[in-house]
């Protein structure tokens, strides 16, 4: 959260003649962030970030007192008005006042609720260094009543409500959780809509008077003739206020501070704070007892820690004197015998003090992280995981292989939508799926990849004419949940093209051992095949039956990449060179459907002796082909006749010796 | 008539500017199968086998000379019937492709970890609440847990790991590397995509982080800054500065926001006399980091008594456009699919 508080404010509580540049800029590097500085006429107003755990920093107080420890005690001078306040005694003063009203609590709702009654008040405006400090922070001044109450808060961080008891029927405040929805008018004269759960008071008429921790009901609100109010100090349940601010969306600064958690103990300061101000600018004078409900009271916090294991954790030899000082420049009490240190926790920093290792924090930010070297950290050997360093290395590989053939990268979102999913025929209700998706374009986890890249190329169309477009990256799977790094390729060319490149990517990563095998994928057009490597199969490559009126055909593959990586080699075995001469031999063949190119090679390498390679050197209309054989020996030269004799086996062997004549 | 008249009246011949075809016909005139070299040659018949040696050897001179004098005027020819020809015409295109930015950003990171001995891991993206908060001391009233935080998926809770989830950062791997390791030392950079429910110019629902993960006896804040400082110097530049500022995270304690100084204004603030718009007065923030809290030490089998550790979480998108100083108005475009902007790496 980020608060906006006055530099001559805060001076009230920390006395320097630091420019308020200084004061930021070094601020910023032990505690709380100073993220801007803003001029406003003889002020500096601060624009700070505050981190969750230290809400206690939200306020004047809080950043005067981390100003003590940032600061040497030459350099300013931290004033805390409250450290001798006994609110015993305060309380006491009260006692005998007889204005009446009755409060009742849940005990989940609130862990303090302190109540007072004021009467004779004048609402009015409120005092210049009021008005004024509250419009450099940027709040609107609205009366004294209001004013004060909102002074109060950022002084020393306590959301406070002050309600007219005049407007609170039967002077009865019940707290509740909404059943049923119910509407409330707030302060700001909004109507928001409460749900079950939320925290509210009603009155003696069971009308909704407050939502409390966010904002004021407008039935129970100071108006400008009200005299008699009910100041009230609560401390709220954080989860519930949250629950409630989120859902509405009113983020109010009360809001934010409640549902941080805030300490009980400083409810003591603001009461009396609250109490002296409206006194003096109000008018008022106090009505009733100070009502205080407190069934938990805080107990000190005390860590025992050892100085060796405070500097080892630093990194830098901290004499002992020196963490001390700083600790209680922070508010701690330290007590040292030799090495051990017991360190009392101040009652504000109850919710974020618990370790050595927030000791350390705390020592080695006030002492200066600057100040600390830089050491690379010790080298070791760590076993990596084989697996995944070889996925890592392959990844990279066939990345810059396709970029080199002109292929463009692309990453798209891991999810997909309903109508996507349908339009590749698959069933939703085997995907993965977002509870509460922030659109509907981002629903359920990708199964494939390639209906990403087809929708890339949809929304490229007219800025490119031919598309080369892959994608590596991970599917998910509900049944089994498994997730699958895979690898899509899509072309706007036909099946021969992108059965070319995944052919490429194999035996680059020598893999010579696939194969393609008619498939029916029902997204695919009729030119389709499985991709086998090793009798597995892998992945798919087709036509997809999808086009687009500029590209008549799109071709896609889709591999299992991690089990491609698996069997991918890095050097193959060397097949020696020839020693003699290669005797060549070209055979054309007229593929069918008995006939495949992939039975020709397997039979091929299976059964012909001294068969060195084949290669296709010429394809007619996809059926027709050329194909060169080459043979050779490594003990001596081959004769026409020992080929002549092999290519007979082959087309023995593939039942098609009737159409061969050699 | 001497040979040295035939040569004098071929060297008159060939001073005029001669066409291709001029020099063809050149060419039958003298060496052509009635042409004056083998008249010349005729001659010999009737002359004695002294001077038949000595006039032949003449000839032969004469017709070196010729085949000599056309081949070089030949080669100087400039040929006005030649085809048009612009060397610079970029007549065939070649398609350049390209990498996403991400992948240059990933392969530079872990080449700059690797050398520091920092294994690469690779974790799950949809991962359970235990991993991503619980294990982490994050505890299941935070905030980061709500659905407005986090991304949850519909599939059955387990007792022991909670909800599934999107892994909404990279330190899930954290836990899960130190399960995996069984014990110190760690040396983990974890690159992962990570999810998170916003979606405007300034973030995506996903999003890519790297994880920086140390443990082991005797690590201490002074590492960790060591280490930033040498990832900083190697990424961004040997002049870039760090400086560790402290924060709040659950899982790490202290936790400190690395910012690095502005390589725009040389981290003083000022640019052409004006503040500088790039940084915080001359600082960009990095990221988040901070000493392993003993909490997760312990949720990964760790004593934490006995060692310390630190760790990192960097935004990815966020030190690439920092690295290169690009000026992207909107960071969705990083996952568009928008080929006019990814053929530009
Ligand atoms: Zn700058």
């Amino acid at each position: 959260m980020n608060i906006k508080l006055s530099y001559n404010w805060i001076q009230d509580y920390f006395k320097t003649d630091l420019s308020a540049q200084d004061f930021a800029d070094r601020l910023s590097l032990v505690g709380p962030s100073i993220e801007r500085i803003e001029k406003f006429s003889d002020d500096f107003v601060f624009d700070i970030e505050i981190t969750p755990n230290r809400v206690d920093m939200a306020c004047v107080l809080g950043i005067a007192q981390e100003a003590n420890a940032a600061f040497s005690s030459s350099e300013g001078k931290f004033f805390n008005p409250f450290a001798k306040f006994n609110y015993s005694k305060f309380k006491q003063g009260f006692s005998g006042l007889g204005q009446n009203f009755e409060i009742s609590l849940l005990s989940d709702g609130a862990t303090r609720y302190i109540a007072v009654a004021f009467s004779g008040v004048r609402v009015g405006p409120s005092p210049d260094f009021i008005a004024k400090r509250l419009t450099a922070v940027g709040i609107k001044t609205i009366n004294n009543i209001v004013d004060i109450s909102n002074y109060v808060m950022l002084e020393l961080g306590q959301p406070n409500h002050i309600f007219d008891l005049n407007r609170i029927a039967k002077a009865e405040l019940k707290m509740k959780r909404i059943e049923k929805p119910e509407k409330i008018t707030l302060l700001d004269n909004r109507t928001v809509r409460l749900e079950k759960g939320d925290l509210v008071f009603i009155d003696g008429d069971k009308r909704l008077v407050d939502l409390c921790g966010i904002m004021g009901g407008s039935l129970s609100s100071v108006v400008d003739q009200t005299e008699t109010i009910l100041i009230t100090v609560p401390v709220y349940d954080k989860l519930s206020i949250r629950r409630t601010s989120m859902r509405l969306g009113i983020r109010t600064d009360a809001a934010v501070l409640f549902e941080k958690g805030i300490d009980e103990e400083r409810s003591e300061w603001a009461v009396k704070l609250l109490c002296d101000l409206l006194s003096k600018y109000a008018g008022g004078r106090p009505a009733s007892e100070i009502w205080d409900f407190y069934p938990e009271p805080y107990k000190p916090i005390k860590i025992k820690s050892d100085y060796q294991r405070i500097v080892e954790l630093i990194g830098v030899k901290i004499s002992r004197d020196q963490i001390k000082t700083i600790l209680e420049r922070l508010g701690f009490a330290v007590e040292i015998d030799s090495d051990k240190f017991v360190i009392t926790v101040p009652f504000y920093r109850k919710n974020d003090i618990a370790t050595v290792q927030d000791i350390v924090e705390e020592t080695a930010r006030v002492y200066g992280y600057h100040k600390l070297p830089s050491r690379l950290s010790p080298f070791v050997l760590v076993k990596a995981d084989e697996k995944i360093e070889k996925v890592f290395e392959y990844q990279s590989r066939v990345k810059h292989l396709l970029a080199d053939l002109g292929f463009n990268e692309v990453m798209n979102y891991s999810m997909t939508d309903e109508q996507t999913i349908k339009k590749f025929r698959e069933d939703v209700n085997n995907y993965l799926k977002i509870t509460v998706p922030i659109s509907k374009r981002l629903e359920y986890m990708r199964q494939y990849l390639f209906p990403s890249l087809f929708d890339n190329a949809v929304a490229n169309q007219g800025f490119v004419d031919e598309f080369k477009l892959f994608e590596l990256a991970k599917v998910y799977f509900k049944k089994p949940l498994v997730e699958e790094l895979r690898l899509s390729i899509l072309t706007s060319a036909d099946y021969y093209y992108q059965q070319a490149v995944v052919r490429h990517i194999f035996e680059s990563f020598n893999i010579y051992d696939y194969d393609f095998v008619q498939s029916q994928y029902s997204f695919l057009a009729s030119r389709q095949a499985d991709i086998i490597v090793k009798n597995k199969v892998i992945g798919f490559c087709g036509e997809l039956k999808e086009s687009l009126p500029d590209t008549k055909v799109f071709s896609v593959s889709e591999v299992n990449f991690e089990a491609l990586v698996e069997l991918a080699v890095k050097i193959k075995a060397v097949k020696p060179l020839p020693k003699y001469a290669v005797i060549k031999f070209d055979l054309n063949f007229e593929l069918t459907d008995n006939l495949k190119f992939s039975d020709i090679k397997t039979t091929a390498f299976k059964h012909l002796k001294n068969l060195y390679d084949l290669e296709v050197v010429d394809v007619y209309k996809n059926k027709r082909l050329t194909i060169r054989f080459f043979f050779t020996s490594f003990d001596k030269n081959l004769t026409e006749e020992f080929v002549k004799k092999q290519m007979r086996k082959l087309v023995d062997l593939l039942g098609v010796s009737d159409k061969f004549n050699f | 008539m001497d040979i040295s008249d035939y040569k004098q009246r071929f060297d008159q011949r060939i001073k005029q500017k001669l066409s291709k075809s001029e020099l063809e016909a050149l060419k039958v005139e003298y060496l052509g199968r009635k042409g004056i070299i083998r008249q010349l040659f005729s001659t010999l018949a009737g002359l004695s086998s002294l001077d038949k040696k000595k006039v032949g050897q003449q000839i032969n001179e004469f017709k070196f000379y010729i085949e000599q004098k056309l081949s070089e005027l030949n080669s100087k020819l400039v040929e006005p019937t030649q085809e048009f020809f612009d060397p610079s015409l970029p007549k065939i295109k070649i398609k350049k492709g390209s990498l996403h930015p991400i992948t240059y950003a990933v392969e530079e990171i872990s080449s700059i970890f690797s050398k520091i001995s920092f294994v690469r891991m690779s974790y799950n993206e949809v991962e359970w609440e235990f991993y991503s908060f619980s294990a982490l001391n994050i505890p299941a009233d935070h905030p980061a847990r709500d659905d407005v935080e986090t991304f949850f998926l519909d599939y059955p809770e387990d007792k022991k790991y909670g909800h599934l989830i999107l892994s909404p950062h990279t330190s899930s791997g954290q836990v899960r590397e130190m399960l995996r390791l069984k014990q110190p030392p760690v040396r983990m950079i974890n690159i992962a995509k990570c999810y998170r429910p916003n979606w405007d110019t300034t973030h995506t629902p996903m999003f890519h982080q790297f994880e920086g993960l140390c443990i082991d006896k005797g690590i201490n804040i002074t590492h960790l800054k060591g280490t930033i400082d040498y990832f900083v110097k190697q990424y961004f530049g040997e002049n870039r500065q760090i400086r560790l500022r402290p924060y709040d995270f659950r899982f790490t304690e202290p936790s400190f926001e690395i910012d690095i100084s502005c390589a725009v204004c040389s981290g003083t603030g000022i640019y052409n006399e004006e503040k500088c718009r790039v940084c915080k007065s001359g600082w960009l923030e990095l990221g988040g980091s901070g000493m392993v809290h003993p909490y997760v030490l312990r949720s990964g089998g760790i004593d934490p008594d006995i060692y310390s550790g630190w760790a990192f979480g960097f935004g990815i998108e966020r030190v690439f456009l920092m690295k290169e100083g690009l000026q992207v108005d909107d960071l969705r475009v990083f996952y568009s699919g928008d080929l006019r902007f990814l053929s530009e790496f």
